[in-house]
């Protein structure tokens, strides 16, 4: 049957809504959530996101446009605190101090940043008994623990030191990889 | 299956407006709907009438099948292309163009048209994108509220 002529609809089919979404920027996507409640649900979509996810790492990107730096530094006071602040424009010299994610909040003397993946997400940790480590993107403030290897809960008369060693994400798998390696002392 | 499918000379395809296209058959291979029905067929000539796409953008998308299908164009003439090919259509286009690219199955020129919009709308605000795709909000202003609350750093 022809369509009557002149005036299409504008209503797009919700299959074709998810093709121009997944080429939106990450802060599009989320300030869209509140178009439609259809809209908001896509973040739950385990395959839009995926698409998401490769349509993002495929993109050409300027590593220049929108550069921000996060310095660290340590304050001394009373005790030592970590401190992270964002610088970003052109030059570099905006400054705004980042709160660390609620898991360091009341314990900040030893935060160490193991490094970055994609989509902004850092990993965290801090040294001592009870070492943390914690996944968090700034941007959005959302963070997981990540709950301690078996290696880090042997019986106490066993001495073992774990090192923290690297951070990234792996496309093949689609996950965040977190590696470390226990030194054991006899 | 058609016996000989190389055998076809010209498709003729019919837009909803009556108008008539005659193309070659590489021009249509991106059209995975015309395509099929070409394979079913064993004809020298086809006449293919496509009642949900109007004359004047299948025009547009010939062109753009056209330049892609030539082997003679840099990937340089043709991203230039692309770049002038967008910057010539008003939204309403775009949003045709991307249902069509649908109806036909095209799958490039719908991930292509699908970036076009994207680009229009990143950035811009709810309001503007409620607009551009006539979507009336089903959120309470209640709930509207606090999912922008939610996402604050979105909106800045």
């Amino acid at each position: 049957m022809a369509m009557s002529n002149e005036k299409v609809s504008n209503h797009i089919p919700n299959d074709l809504v998810f093709s121009i979404m997944s080429k939106l920027p990450l802060k599009s996507l989320y300030r869209f959530k509140c178009v439609h409640k259809s809209w908001a649900i896509l973040f739950e979509n385990p395959n839009f996101m995926n698409i998401y996810r490769k349509n993002f790492i495929l993109k050409n990107h300027s590593y220049y446009d929108d550069t921000c730096l996060l310095l660290k530094h340590m304050v001394l006071d009373f005790e030592s605190h970590c401190v992270l602040h964002l610088c970003s424009g052109e030059r570099l010299n905006s400054k705004v101090k980042l709160d660390w994610p609620p898991p360091f909040q009341k314990d900040d003397r030893d935060i160490n940043i193991l490094g970055s993946g994609i989509n902004g997400i850092l990993c965290l940790y801090d040294e001592g008994i009870s070492s943390r480590v914690v996944l968090w993107n700034p941007a959005i403030d959302e963070f997981k623990v990540i709950p301690p290897s078996p290696v880090e809960s042997l019986p106490h008369y066993v001495i073992c030191e774990v090192q923290h060693h690297g951070f990234g994400y792996d496309s093949i798998g689609d996950d965040y990889k977190y590696f470390i390696v226990p030194l054991k002392f006899r | 299956m058609a016996a000989e499918k190389s055998s076809i000379k010209i498709i003729t395809l019919i837009a909803a407006d009556g108008s008539v296209f005659e193309v070659e058959p590489n021009i249509v291979k991106e059209m995975k709907t015309v395509q099929s029905y070409i394979d079913e067929l064993d004809q020298n000539t086809v006449s293919i009438p496509l009642p949900n796409v109007f004359g004047n953008d299948l025009a547009m998308i010939i062109e753009y099948c056209k330049k892609h299908a030539s082997e003679e164009e840099t990937k340089e003439a043709k991203e230039e292309f692309d770049f002038e090919f967008v910057k010539r259509m008003k939204s309403d286009d775009k949003l045709r163009l991307l249902q069509a690219a649908s109806y036909l199955n095209m799958e490039s020129f719908l991930q292509f048209m699908a970036k076009a919009i994207a680009a229009e709308i990143e950035n811009q605000s709810v309001e503007f994108v409620r607009d551009y795709f006539q979507i009336e909000s089903d959120f309470t202003p209640e709930e509207e509220a606090e999912l922008r609350k939610e996402n604050e750093w979105a909106f800045k």
